[in-house]
């Protein structure tokens, strides 16, 4: 009898790598895409989000190997806006291929651009958009969408369980909306100059009515004079100052905004895996934000 | 070996005629038949051999009335028993002297080709002063080496009887000679009759026995 | 009676009369067949990749250039068309749309560039290495491979497309990643890259010597070094230089292969490029391809009568050589038949030797045929590429 019950585990045992071989192949260029995919996708998804930990995947460029596991995807998720610059030069199968943010293509930010000249005399720019697009969380629902309207095309059959994960998933992320949204419009009839580390936030600051203004720091650097003279330029004299970093600042950064009034947060915009899921540190980011832009 | 009675023949086309009331030639027996062109030799020696049917009369050779016999028979009964020589040799160049010499064996099915038949071509040869040739085409020889393989060529199915049809007609003096002596001597050797048509009057004196053959014509051959 | 024999000892005696014999007859039994054989091959390549996609789409102008270029990568050159094209149908959802760009020779081999999906739509797979991954990268058909005795990490060089075209086509230095299985298609003389990579062969995209990299200082805009130089191969080092100016969507392509999921989906885009107020066509390359073997086919009707007439030549030919073998043969029948043979036999002879002849011919043209045949996918291949 225990024999038996042995063989038929056994035997289960050996039926799941064919399970497993059914599973939907997903690859992404970042870390956003990977959550949705593996929230709607669930047991049916095996999703693979290649970049290194540490690393950011918008400037990542994987190796030919990794290139050729993307090719052997079933689905490929790209971010779209010019995210993940490997993947102009790389070669896809279009077919597999879904580049989530094709449907607000019109929406785009222009970003500044690199100029240069030719040989010939000609200039031109490379032009480009702002990439970080799902810290607008509308669009990153319908970012979800792209995901979801790919995973049915690839299993008609799981339509329906793929189709009600979405829905779970735009809820959350039409929290998220709310909460930014709430927290943004207290923040705007303050007189608070806001000003990011980075130029990541041109989504975020669109979405909910805020200004940001981009600096180009490292958070883990100490910024020099110079560059506190530029902050002060974007500061122009407004009551308060909130910077966001994208990561946590050095303490000598800290202290120098410390010093001048200002009051820093860290408004991680999760591009790579981190502590917690994407929810969990959107949450923590608007949890922080907010009280960085509250004054009593 | 030859026994002629009352033997008629005419041209279907008409003009000639031959007639002979009696003709004979014994076993081992060598006989020139002479005459000018046109008197019937060439005929004669058709008659024999059955190539042509008298009209009239008996013509039996080696005891067999020729003009009873079927086609296939007399086409047998020619390849088996006569051996033929004629004056313009008739080899074929595109066959050695053996093949030459072998050639009645391989236009029938009436003969069989044996490992004895090829020893005896050889053997022929041989004898004919020709053996060094053996494995050349005609064009290669002389005249008098090719009359001597067309004589081997006329003993290979040691017939019982040979005709030759003016055998001596394209040769030189001293070649004429020396083939003659040859076929003497191989018919004897052989045990052969020998009815030889010729209008050389110096070799008659060779033969047994000599018939004008202008006796026997009626009219002109065509 | 022995007529091989002698029949054969004729022939071996006029060896060169029937060695002459032998070969007017081997070829007028050769040709025809090996023809037949060539175009036939031809025919079934032709007729068989066209089967074999659905529908292609191109600029307006000669369909069978379209179809020629685009299937059997010949050098006609249909104008091109914009990868905007290419987009508009995989967003119709009507089919989906490989882009093909055909220029560039490299080696004298087609330099296709394509997507991916050309390689999962021919069914191409790779026998060795793997397909491209990135700009420069190159997959070689089996036929290339084994002509030019490359395989993963060799290199081979584009052509420029004209000697005179010295505005911006610079041959590229590209590496072979991959060979694909043989397919006895024409895909197998071909050398695939990305479209990306052929658009850096046309001079399109290129890189530079060191672009300052920084994204910009607030107000800034960033400079780019004045140091410009085309590239002549992309290694890892110098790919991130690479990059494409404006708009992908404006970037040529020679055809796009469409592939329908079903009938009516093939029926609507059909459809859609009906108005030939359009620049673009949409061709069925089979009906194109049937037209063509249409007229192939006539043309080798008046073939087969030509050829008809010939063998009759031929014919007429061996009849008078027999008539006169027979006259020459006269004496030897007059002679066999005095011997005792049948008065047959030499037109035996005649005929066992004519037999034994065309026995030889025939092997002599079976040879032939065989190893044209060898030869026609090869030669249908040539003859599909000159047409």
């Amino acid at each position: 009898m225990i024999g038996r019950l042995c063989l038929m585990i056994f035997a289960l045992g050996l039926s799941w790598p064919a399970a497993a071989a059914d599973k939907l192949t997903v690859y992404t260029v970042n870390y956003p895409l990977a959550y949705f995919a593996e929230r709607i996708g669930g047991d049916a998804a095996e999703v693979v989000f290649p970049a290194p930990q540490g690393q950011d995947p918008a400037f990542w460029e994987p190796s030919p190997e990794v290139i050729a596991a993307f090719q052997q995807a079933d689905i490929i998720l790209l971010n779209g806006a010019g995210y993940a610059r490997w993947v102009e030069k790389a070669s896809l199968p279009r077919s597999r291929t879904v580049e989530t943010s094709k449907l607000f293509a019109d929406r785009f930010i222009p970003a500044d651009t690199v100029v240069h000249t030719h040989a010939d005399g000609s200039e031109h720019s490379h032009g480009g958009f702002a990439a970080i697009t799902w810290l607008d969380f509308s669009l990153a629902a319908m970012q979800a969408e792209a995901v979801a309207t790919a995973m049915i095309k690839a299993r008609p059959d799981q339509a329906d369980a793929f189709s009600s994960r979405l829905t779970e998933l735009q809820d959350d992320l039409a929290e998220l909306d709310n909460q930014a949204s709430k927290i943004a419009y207290s923040a705007v009839n303050q007189d608070i100059a806001m000003i990011a580390s980075h130029p990541v936030y041109q989504y975020f600051a669109r979405a909910y009515g805020l200004t940001i203004d981009s600096l180009v720091w490292e958070p883990e650097d100490t910024p020099s004079e110079k560059q506190w003279i530029d902050f002060d330029a974007f500061r122009a004299g407004a009551e308060r100052a909130v910077m966001l970093w994208e990561a946590t600042p050095s303490q000598a950064a800290a202290q120098g905004l410390a010093d001048r009034g200002g009051v820093g947060t860290v408004f991680d915009p999760a591009g790579n895996r981190g502590e917690g899921d994407f929810l969990e540190r959107m949450r923590a980011n608007l949890d922080d934000f907010a009280a960085a832009t509250t004054f009593e | 070996m030859i026994e002629i009675r009352d033997l008629a023949f005419a041209y279907p086309a008409g003009g000639f005629q031959l007639r002979i009331p009696a003709f004979d030639l014994a076993e081992g027996e060598r006989l020139a038949v002479v005459g000018p062109s046109g008197s019937g030799k060439t005929t004669l020696l058709d008659l024999i051999s059955g190539i042509r049917l008298p009209s009239a009369g008996s013509l039996r050779v080696d005891g067999e009335e020729v003009s009873l016999m079927s086609d296939a028979a007399r086409r047998a009964f020619r390849l088996r028993r006569i051996g033929f020589v004629f004056q313009d040799f008739e080899l074929l160049d595109y066959l050695t002297i053996q093949e030459n010499i072998l050639y009645p064996y391989r236009i029938s099915n009436a003969l069989k080709l044996d490992v004895a038949t090829r020893a005896r071509a050889r053997a022929l040869a041989e004898a004919a002063g020709i053996g060094k040739q053996f494995g050349r085409h005609p064009n290669a020889l002389s005249r008098g080496e090719r009359q001597r393989a067309a004589i081997c060529r006329s003993l290979i199915t040691a017939p019982r009887l040979v005709l030759a049809d003016e055998a001596t007609g394209a040769l030189d003096p001293d070649n004429k000679l020396r083939v003659l002596d040859l076929l003497f001597e191989r018919v004897a050797a052989e045990g052969a009759a020998l009815l030889a048509v010729t209008h050389d009057t110096e070799l008659l004196q060779r033969f047994d026995r000599v018939v004008d053959f202008r006796d026997y014509r009626i009219g002109a051959e065509p | 009676m022995s007529t091989l024999y002698l029949a054969w000892a004729h022939i071996v005696w006029h060896r060169w009369r029937s060695a002459v014999l032998v070969a007017a007859i081997a070829l007028v039994l050769a040709v025809p067949a090996t023809i037949e054989r060539l175009l036939t091959a031809s025919e079934e390549r032709l007729a068989a990749r066209a089967e074999a996609t659905p529908l292609l789409v191109g600029a307006r102008g000669s369909r069978l250039d379209l179809v020629m270029n685009a299937l059997y990568f010949s050098e006609d050159r249909p104008d091109p068309l914009s990868m905007a094209e290419v987009e508009a149908i995989w967003d119709s959802g009507l089919a989906e749309a490989i882009p093909l760009h055909l220029r560039f020779q490299a080696e004298a081999a087609p330099v296709v560039g394509t997507t991916l999906d050309y390689l999962s739509f021919r069914g191409l797979k790779t026998g060795e290495g793997r397909v491209f991954a990135t700009l420069g990268e190159a997959v070689l058909g089996a036929g290339v491979a084994r002509r030019l005795g490359l395989g993963p990490g060799d290199s081979l060089t584009s052509a420029p497309s004209n000697l005179f075209d010295l505005a911006g086509v610079y041959p590229l230095k590209m590496t072979v990643v991959g060979v694909l299985e043989p397919s006895g298609t024409q895909d197998d003389d071909a050398v695939f890259v990305d479209i990306k990579t052929a658009w850096v062969i046309a001079g399109i995209g290129h890189g530079h010597d060191d672009v300052v990299a920084e994204d910009g200082e607030p107000g800034a805009a960033p400079r780019a070094s004045a140091a410009i130089r085309q590239y002549q191969e992309i290694t890892p080092e110098n790919v991130e230089s690479f990059h494409f100016h404006g708009d992908l969507a404006a970037y040529p392509v020679s055809a796009i292969l469409a592939v329908p999921p079903d009938a009516r989906a093939a029926m609507i885009l059909r459809g859609r490029y009906l108005d030939a107020e359009l620049g673009t066509q949409a061709v069925v390359p089979d009906r194109v391809i049937s037209e063509l073997l249409g007229r192939i086919f006539q043309i080798k009707r008046s073939l087969d009568a030509a050829v008809g007439l010939v063998a009759l030549a031929a014919l007429v030919g061996v009849g008078l050589a027999v008539f006169l073998s027979l006259q020459l043969r006269q004496r030897e029948m007059r002679t066999a038949f005095r011997l005792g043979c049948r008065r047959s036999m030499i037109a035996r002879l005649v005929l066992a030797e004519i037999a034994l002849l065309l026995s030889m011919a025939g092997v002599l043209a079976a040879g032939i045929v065989l190893a044209a045949g060898s030869l026609a996918d090869q030669a249908a291949g040539w003859l599909i590429g000159a047409a």
